[in-house]
Parts: structure tokens; sequence; C-alpha cells
């Protein structure tokens, strides 16, 4: 499996969690994704968080850990490039 | 006018008996231990706190059992006959309160739904599965019953169920009422709140600096609660008195907490007021406390906010540190604790608490019980949706005694559709009693027009969607909508199964793929209550919320209990509404229901606004009757109010008013028009009310007869 490009997590995000009035492409790559900027909220991440881990095979991890992670669309995909790399 | 307690029963982890939990929770004794009901292979946690006694141990086949079932019979009529109540002989109303119901032992086929099977789905079993009955299953063995109501309202169920009883006394349409709820441990809930990151691996410690999430838990407990002059009259003697109640909603978020507990405060301050008693009454809190970050932290804000200082002095305890947490049964389980603290004059104590965190000071109880005089106690629920409630007991003749039980007449203020033959207000409510063409099966087409807020409603379903888009359109048909507070209206959603297809779903995806791929997201909507915390959560309604669950018959009896709330001051506006989207699993259960419906399975929503009847338009609400058994049915039309010139009736299923006055008046089946779904009999009430508000007809008459349930409502202009 190849890892995520910035545009793959958009549209996962798009779709997990039912954003009826944003498309992918208007995600910015860098745009906070919680509280502002989209205004995610745990819910949200929690169910992100799952579809990333069934998506690519990988575990992401809860607490202050994954608020880094989920910090941005960049943040995502840096991160499970590197899981991917580290368990391939 | 006091209400007392005079029979308490419980069914617990710790033990079968109100007495014997009671001393086991004062012993220190926690039940945790490796769940056995079924597999928890890959749950972050394999612990529960189970009932293990042989009596729940499995289905013996009987029609209808269920673990649920069986632990709030025994709970029943354990309070049952320690109150003495006869049945048969004293006049005694019921109301039941679960979220889990037989899911327990309909989940192990709800899968195959989603399998694309439906045929293969065990009827008898999917007619065993509406919360309703754990109602039919006490009301049945524990003998006649006069009213009969089943709420659900997530974790506060249990004290809503109480809340319902005391508002019945209150306001004179009960004597004795028995009231409790009961909930087994299922794989969708253990499944759910591991999913949601809730459950902490090792026995939960509420209040704790180290607590890490809760731990689950199943029980039944039930109180009689009764006038005190009827009780005196035949003897009785009271063991504690239910003084003050109250219940709102935090219109937040589905599963997180306000932050800042203002309307877990608001609740409690109400309770004290209704009961006439301050904090310095106050001896005992029996905390909510399930262990998680955010209630506990909450709760204790909320707490220390309205007691102030004398928070140091009340003695605060969770009994979820060795009971677990029951979900809908825990409100009425802690009830019951608290009753036999004041009784007995012992608090128990937190189980698992040895470090109380920052934030969640108090003059906890740790360890073991402490024996102490309990002049009043308090209770708090908060349920998912933030649906918060609290209910404060006392000794008997502590609290200043309430005024005489009196009522308000309340009226149907607006109301609104939306069916096969249209969407919006009343004017298209009409159309249901006019000629028109016959629905076709399956979807509804919704008007493109009208639309939800894609953010907020992202969570929504179709059928909540359907059920905030009637809420709105009955707001703004309103015609005095400034007097219309939003912050303190009431929601009642009026729901037969919850979203069968979400929980299908759900549980699909946890056997195919594992338990730590069950979507989170979905699991709060897999709660029966979910649809009215979503709703008040969109409109922002901050009044009392809950669902009232009657399967064929739910709409109606939403509407019975938005104007229980009305009619007892509880609320000056609330809300009835009841929604169904069309589904294979939802066609499967409709048809399980009524195996004989020849009508068109569809899908729809309505909804009802009651108001104090002081003043403007709508329907007088006249008369109404509500039977749960066909046998009864003949019985509970007897009083109907003759018909007067150009009365009408609308009927939802198989409705005979043969052997009435009302047997040669022209009938309107709602299906002609409306099809059938789940919630069509509130199709058929709107239709009614419509008529009357339009001046269509002097009087009309709703009437549902759907399995074995029915009710009828009669209408008249104002």
């Amino acid at each position: 499996m190849n890892a995520p490009s910035p545009q793959d997590i958009k549209e996962i995000i798009v779709r997990e969690l039912n954003l009826q009035d944003v498309r992918p492409e208007d995600i910015q790559d860098d745009a906070p994704l919680f509280g502002e900027g989209l205004a995610l909220d745990s819910l949200d991440a929690l169910q992100l968080a799952m579809a990333l881990e069934e998506a690519f095979s990988i575990k992401i991890p809860e607490g202050d850990e994954a608020r880094k992670i989920f910090r941005s669309v960049s943040a995502i995909t840096a991160y499970i490039g590197q899981s991917m790399s580290g368990a391939g | 006018m006091r209400i007392w307690i005079t029979g308490v029963g419980i069914v617990s982890p710790l033990g079968v008996g109100a007495r014997a939990t009671m001393r086991l929770l004062c012993e220190g004794q926690r039940a945790f231990d490796e769940v056995t009901l079924f597999s928890v292979e890959g749950q972050r946690t394999r612990i529960a706190a189970e009932v293990r006694d042989p009596r729940f141990a499995r289905s013996d086949g009987t029609a209808g059992w269920s673990r649920t079932g069986a632990m709030a019979l025994a709970a029943a009529r354990e309070a049952i006959e320690e109150s003495g109540l006869r049945s048969g002989v004293d006049e005694i109303d019921l109301v039941v309160g679960g979220t889990t119901g037989p899911m327990l032992e309909t989940e192990g086929f709800l899968p195959n739904l989603a399998d694309g099977e439906p045929l293969a789905v065990d009827v008898a079993r999917m007619i065993s599965h509406p919360l309703s009955m754990t109602t039919d299953y006490v009301r049945t063995a524990v003998g006649a019953m006069r009213n009969v109501r089943t709420i659900s309202s997530a974790c506060s169920t249990g004290a809503n169920a109480i809340l319902l009883g005391a508002l019945w006394i209150a306001s004179g349409r009960s004597k004795s009422v028995l009231v409790g709820a009961a909930d087994a441990l299922c794989r969708l809930t253990y499944t759910g709140f591991n999913a949601l990151g809730s459950l902490d691996p090792a026995a939960c410690r509420p209040f704790d600096r180290t607590r890490a999430g809760l731990s689950l838990g199943e029980g039944a407990a039930f109180l009689v609660i009764e006038r005190d002059d009827v009780a005196a009259a035949r003897g009785a003697t009271p063991i504690a008195e239910l003084a003050g109640w109250s219940a709102a909603a935090e219109a937040h978020h589905i599963t997180n907490p306000e932050p800042d507990g203002s309307t877990a405060a608001r609740v409690i301050k109400a309770a004290l007021q209704v009961a006439g008693l301050s904090g310095s009454d106050l001896d005992y809190v029996n905390a909510h406390g399930t262990a998680t970050q955010l209630n506990d932290a909450m709760e204790l804000r909320a707490l220390r906010s309205v007691l102030g200082n004398e928070m140091d002095r009340i003695a605060i305890s969770s009994s979820k540190g060795q009971l677990g947490h029951s979900l809908g049964a825990a409100g009425a389980v802690e009830a019951a604790v608290c009753v036999l603290a004041i009784a007995q004059g012992v608090v128990p104590p937190t189980g698992g608490l040895t470090d109380p965190d920052a934030g969640c000071e108090g003059n906890h109880v740790m360890g073991t019980g402490r024996g102490m005089p309990v002049r009043a106690a308090l209770t708090n629920s908060f349920g998912f949706g933030g649906l918060d409630s609290a209910l404060a007991f006392c000794r008997p003749g502590f609290a200043p005694e309430k005024p005489a039980p009196s009522r308000r007449p309340a009226r149907l203020a607006s109301g609104a559709i939306i069916s096969a033959a249209g969407q919006a207000g009343l004017l298209i409510a009409k159309r249901h009693a006019e000629p028109g063409p016959s629905p076709a099966e399956g979807r509804i087409e919704l008007d493109p027009t009208v639309s939800l807020d894609p953010h907020k409603s992202r969570r929504l379903g179709r059928a909540e969607r359907m059920l905030c888009l009637a809420v709105d359109s009955a707001i703004v048909g309103f015609e005095n909508q400034g007097a219309l507070d939003r912050a303190n209206a009431g929601l009642v959603a009026g729901m037969a199964s919850g979203s069968l297809d979400g929980v299908s779903r759900f549980l699909k995806k946890a056997r195919d793929k594992g338990a730590r791929f069950a979507p989170p997201a979905d699991f709060p909507n897999l709660m029966l209550s979910a649809a009215a915390g979503h709703a008040s959560i969109y409109h922002s309604l901050g009044g009392p919320v809950l669902s009232a669950t009657d399967a064929g018959t739910s709409m109606m009896s939403a509407v019975w209990t938005a104007i229980d709330l009305v009619e007892s001051s509880m609320a000056d506006f609330v809300l009835a509404a009841g929604a169904a989207e069309a589904t294979e699993a939802q066609f499967a259960a409709t048809r399980a229901a009524d195996p004989a419906g020849v009508h068109p399975l569809t899908e729809g929503a309505s909804c009802v606004l009651i108001a104090p009847d002081a003043s403007g338009s709508g329907a007088r609400l006249l008369w109404r009757t509500q039977w749960h058994c066909q046998a009864d049915q003949r019985t509970a039309l007897a009083e109907l109010p003759p018909p007067v010139d150009g009365a009408r009736v609308v009927t939802a299923g198989d409705c005979t008013l043969a052997g009435t006055a009302w047997s040669g008046v022209d009938a309107v089946p709602i299906e002609l028009r409306a099809g059938t779904y789940e919630g069509v009999d509130g199709a058929a009430l709107v239709t009614a009310a419509s008529l009357v508000m339009d001046g269509r007809c002097p009087v009309a008459l709703a009437i549902a007869c759907l399995g074995d349930r029915g009710c009828a409502l009669l209408l008249g202009a104002p």
C-alpha cells in the first residue's frame, strides 16, 4: 500500500465526518482542523482515527500525541507516511 | 401534599434485593469481574459489573423474556410487596425506563439485517426488540396497571422515570405509581463505549486523580411513590419522601458535557427549589460520578456552584465505583440508594477512590460506608445529548408540604407533518383528510428548498433530519414565537425502536472487522434517545428532553408526555416529535408488528407544540385515553364523550369505534395518503389537530390502534 497524499486524507475527512458543505479541495493542507478551521470536535477525532487506522493499517496514539497528529492535513499525512515506512 | 416512597426494589451486580445491595455497598464491595455474557475480544477492557444471580442467567424461551425484563420484574415485585399495594384493588400506574431493553437477546441477529438478509430475521424476536417489551413484561406479571409509559433519555432515564411518576402525582393524575428502570449489559453498549474510548481497562475510580473512564454495569431498581393521604389511608408508612425533581437539556453536544456545568447546576438548583430545601438541609449527594475525565470535573463544579461551602460538609459518593454504570437503570438505582441512606442513616462510599483529583474536591466517602443521619439527599443523572436530571429525597415530613395536586389545561398550539402527501405545517396536514393519490412504497421526496445547516446536522441520520425539520416547521407555524423561550422549551420524541439499521451496521462492522473498528461517531446515534438529544442541540431547546417509546403508539405517548410536562408546569412549551426512515430493517420491524398490514410502507415525521391553554389558537385537548392490550380497548373508550355535529375522526392502524357513539362518524384512515410507518399515529393526530385549527370541524378524534396498543385524543376548537 502506498503512503497517502494530502488529497487522500482530505477525502477521508469529508466522507467519514459527513461534511456536507465542504469539498476535499476546500481544505488547506496546513489549516487547523479542530476548534477553528473545519471546527471539528473530539467525536470527529475518534471517528477519523478509527477510519485512518482501518484504511492504512496503522495505530494512532491517544491523548496529547493524537492532538499533534491531528493538527492539520499535512501533519496527518506525514504521521501516516512515517508509520507506514516504519512498519514496512 | 407529599410524595411518599413506600417500596424499594433493587437488582444489582452486588445482590438481589434493595437491603442486600445497600449492605454490600456500605461494606465497600465492588462487583467488577471478567465479562461472561458475551465475547469481549478486541475491546480495551475485559471487565464489567454483571448480575450473576442464576435467575437472570439466560432466556428460558418464555415470550417477551429478556435479562432486562427479568431484572425489572424482580425489582418491581420487591417494591410492590414492600409497599403493600394490591394489584387489581389499588389504582396503580407504571413508568418504566430503559436504554438497552432486550438488546442482548436481539443483537445476535441484528447484523444479519446489514448482511442484506432481512428475511432471515426471526420475526418473533424482532417483535421482542422494542424497549417497551420490558414494560409489557412487568405490567403483565405484576398485575393490572392504569396509565403505563415507557421512557428513555440515555443515562438519565432512571431519574426521568421517577420524575414523570412524580409529575403524575403532583398533577392529580395518579395516586400510586410504580416507577423505575432496568438495563442489561450488551455487546452494543460495551462496544460503543469502547469505541468512544470511555472504558477504563481496570475497575473505574470516580473522582480519583488516576481515573481513566467508566466501567459498565447492569441492573434494575423500582420505587413505589404515592400521594401521602392515599398511602396513609391504606395504612402504609413512608420509607422516605420524594421532595424535588428537575430535568433540562444542555443543548451542547451529543457525547460531551457542557464544560462549565451550567445546565447541571440549573437542574440541581431547580430540584432543590421544587423540594423547598437549601444546601444546608442536604446531608448526602449520590453523584452521577461516571469516572470519565469530563463528567466528574463538570459535576463537582456544578454542585459547588449551587451548594457553595456546604459542599465541604455534605457527604458525596458515586455508586458506579462499585456497581458500574448501568446506563438507563443507574438513575433509578442511585435514587433507591438515596432512599435507603435516609432510612438507614448510612451512606455508601465511592469504590476505587483513594486520591481525589484537583477540581473534584469534596467530602468524599471512601473505603466503607459512613454511619450518619441523612435528613435530605440529592442524586444527579446526566445522559448523552446533555439530558440532565436531579432528584431530591428527604425524611418524611422534613421538606415543606406541597400544594394540593393541580394541573393547568394544555392545548396543541402548532403542528407540522412530513409525509408522502407533502411537507410543512398544518395546511399540508389537512390534505390527509382529503381524497388524493395513495403513496408509493419506500422513501418519500423531501422538499429540497427546506434544509438544515450542513455543519450542525452532519451527524444526523435521515430520521433525525426529518424530525428536526418537523420541529422547525412546528416552531415556525406557532403564532406567538416571541413567547417561545427556547432555553426553557422541552422536547419529547416518540420513537418505537431507534435506529435498527444503524445498530445493524455498527454490530456488523464490529463483528467483521473487530471491536476497534466499530465507528465511534455512530454509537451515540444508536441510543433510542439520540433523536431527541440531537433535536434539542440543533434547535437549542433547553427544557426537559426525553423520549417516549410505546411500540406503534410511541408518537401518541410522546404527545401525552409533553402534555404531562406542560400540565404540571415543568415547562411552558414542549414539542412532541417523531420520525421514521424507510429502510429494509425498519420495514422488517413494521411488518413484524403488523403482519396483516395492507398499506404501503413509507416514512415520515410529525411534530406538535404543546402550550398552556391560557390563550391563543390551536386545538384544545378535551379528553384522552390509552390502552396497552386489546382487552382493555372497550373499557378505555367507554367514557369517550359523544360526538357533536360535524365531528371528524382520523385513524391510524386498525381502529374500531363500534359500540361507541362515534361508530357512525366518518373516519379517515391516515394511511390512504401517508402510507404506514412507525410514528404514523403522529400524522393522524396532527391531521385531526389541523382540521380543528382550520375550522373544518368543531371536534376531531385522533385514534391509533397499532398492535396491542391504542390511544385516542379528542380535540376541540379553542
